[in-house]
């Protein structure tokens, strides 16, 4: 794992403006199994399960589903404090306390899945990591369904191990592909199907997920092919 | 060899007992306090002849003035260093400061900027002061003194892009302890930084105040002593070396010997007792140092209770004699010891971005070391570095 060396000489400077909506922020630490990611905006991180794209020096572009995210002090050496009262809280504390934006930090973690070469998705682990500093950006809707045409990847976010459960992920990660396809049942009941086969050894596993995933808008409930 | 902290314990319980609060008695001291008359105590300082600094008080010695409100919208901006020492063991001749500077901004549209910016000198121009018959190092306290000047310069430079009511901040004292003692040449060379600076801030009507948290000095309590001395009585200015002769040869008790030897801290939270928010009247510094400073710029201080302790004040006389600008920085300081769980928010967080970790220094010497060999100078170490770096038996 390569991590970020003299990232403090410097420290970043004034206020971003709003100019960069479509950059969630930088990678500050790389390898092949996972990503992470330190946003530019305090707060503004993407929701797990999301899919967030990466380029690459060979021109590739990586796609990563987010699998983990924090808000802590940018140096482990100072704790964050108790800052509001029953007069001053939640969005007020930020307020009377600005340099909280300096000194506070969100980080979140993302797994490669994929990567696009000359027009063409490869649903394999990017054979080179991101370079470290890159900007991990939002992946355009037109690009998520794409992506998500296919479900090679789902294999990998279900081996994942990291802080949450990668039955967690794969929840997010299929709630948030099916409000952006546009509440497309026939791609959610094939997603379904596959995960099934993931996890067909695992029924107690399968089952909350599959729950989980149900939209419960139709009374017909999900296939389940074994 | 491992230090041996069982040997070590058993002293250290006897340091522990030994270090009793001394159950003074302040009563005499309070009276002694409220006595003072400013007039009185001004004409006696003018003649004493004292080694210790006493603190020349204003048209009025006692009382305590509580905080105004905190403005609604103010900006604080503080500057903070640290170094990497020139090192003896090393080929390369340099000094690095790492100036933290930040810009907090309080009201309807707060806002923070907290940087740092490095800087390293190598330059012989840099490295030394010429003086007439030597050259002089910028080393230990003459570091200190260029790297005080270098934080200030700083504040004085981002102060000017705020929006008001905007208030300079530094740690530490305003007052450049010592510095009388180096040769003018290098008196000159910080001062004109320094004045320069102050210069700067005046110009721009932006008031400058540094904080001393958990302040160590007496000089308001040396005052006191002059204030109960009865020499003046006699017709004599206050002589304390006179005094003391006497003492040690005809065993005089001096007139102040009742005053308890304690310090400024002491007098203004137990005798004037200070409540949070408040501080004391002004006083004028008269530090050495300070005549070579421009008259305007004449330091003056005040004690104030912080929330969580008593802390001194120093600002310049320009500062002290605009009762608007004393004000702002009473409660602008005020509120951000409020804010900062008791010491100004604004310095804590211009220490830690400009606090060098030892990760660091250890990636500039790398650095230093890459860069000598790739314009092929030999790196080498001192003897007695490389066997504290390879130890071995």
């Amino acid at each position: 794992m390569i991590t970020g060396v003299l990232r403090r000489m410097r420290v970043n400077v004034v206020d971003s403006s709003d100019s960069n909506r479509q950059r969630y922020g930088e990678v500050i630490e790389t390898s092949s199994a996972r990503i992470w990611v330190e946003c530019d905006q305090l707060n503004d991180l993407p929701p797990l399960g999301a899919l967030v794209q990466v380029g690459s020096d060979a021109g590739d572009t990586i796609f990563a589903v987010v699998a983990f995210s924090e808000t802590t002090g940018i140096d482990a050496t100072r704790r964050a404090v108790r800052r509001g009262s029953n007069d001053v809280r939640d969005a007020d504390v930020y307020r009377q306390h600005p340099e909280l934006s300096r000194v506070l930090r969100s980080t979140f973690e993302a797994i490669p899945i994929a990567f696009e070469r000359d027009g063409r998705i490869i649903y394999v682990v990017p054979p080179v990591p991101p370079p470290l500093h890159y900007s991990v950006e939002r992946v355009a809707a037109v690009q998520v369904v794409r992506l998500t045409d296919r479900f090679d990847y789902l294999a990998t976010l279900a081996r994942y191990q990291g802080e949450i459960a990668s039955e967690q992920i794969m929840i997010s990660h299929v709630r948030a592909i099916y409000d952006t396809r546009d509440h497309d049942r026939q791609w959610l009941d094939t997603a379904a199907a596959e995960i099934s086969r993931l996890y067909a050894s695992e029924y107690d596993r399968l089952l909350p997920i599959l729950e989980a995933i149900d939209p419960g808008e139709e009374p017909a409930g999900l296939r389940i092919v074994r | 060899m491992t230090l041996d902290l069982t040997r070590l314990s058993a002293r250290i319980d006897d340091l522990a007992r030994g270090s009793d609060s001394p159950t003074e008695s302040f009563s005499d001291l309070a009276d002694a306090f409220d006595a003072i008359d400013a007039y009185d105590l001004t004409g006696r300082i003018k003649e004493a002849r004292t080694t210790w600094l006493l603190a020349q008080p204003g048209h009025v010695f006692q009382g305590a003035l509580s905080a105004p409100a905190s403005p609604a919208e103010y900006s604080v901006v503080a500057s903070d260093g640290s170094f990497i020492l020139p090192d003896r063991h090393s080929p390369a001749r340099f000094f690095i400061i790492n100036i933290g500077k930040v810009v907090l901004r309080y009201g309807s549209d707060p806002h923070a900027e907290i940087t740092a910016d490095p800087e390293i000198y190598f330059r012989e121009h840099e490295l030394y002061v010429p003086n007439e018959v030597k050259r002089i190092p910028v080393s230990g306290t003459l570091l200190g003194f260029k790297r005080a000047a270098e934080e200030l310069t700083a504040v004085a430079e981002v102060a000017a892009d705020q929006p008001g009511p905007v208030i300079g901040l530094q740690d530490g004292t305003l007052i450049l302890w010592g510095l009388e003692t180096f040769p003018q040449p290098v008196v000159t060379w910080i001062l004109e930084a320094y004045l320069g600076a102050l210069d700067a801030l005046q110009e721009r009507g932006i008031p400058i105040a540094s904080y001393i948290s958990s302040p160590a000095s007496s000089d308001v309590m040396n005052s006191v002593r002059v204030s109960v001395c009865d020499y003046p009585l006699n017709g004599r200015p206050v002589d304390c070396r006179d005094c003391h002769q006497r003492a040690l040869q005809e065993g005089h008790i001096p007139a102040c010997d009742f005053i308890p030897d304690v310090t400024d801290r002491v007098l203004f939270e137990q005798i004037v007792d200070l409540r949070p928010g408040e501080r004391s009247q002004v006083f004028a510094s008269r530090s050495e140092i300070l005549k070579r400073y421009t008259a305007q710029h004449h330091i003056h201080f005040f004690y104030m209770h912080s929330g969580t302790e008593i802390a001194r004040v120093e600002v310049p006389h320009w500062v002290a004699q605009d009762a608007a600008k004393l004000d702002l920085v009473h409660a602008a300081i005020y509120d951000q010891c409020a804010n900062g769980r008791g010491y100004p928010t604004a310095l804590q967080e211009a220490h830690e971005v400009a606090a060098i970790r030892p990760h660091e220094r250890r990636a500039v010497e790398m650095l230093v070391e890459e860069a000598l060999a790739r314009h092929g100078h030999d790196y080498r170490r001192s003897a007695k570095d490389e066997s504290k770096r390879g130890r071995f038996v």
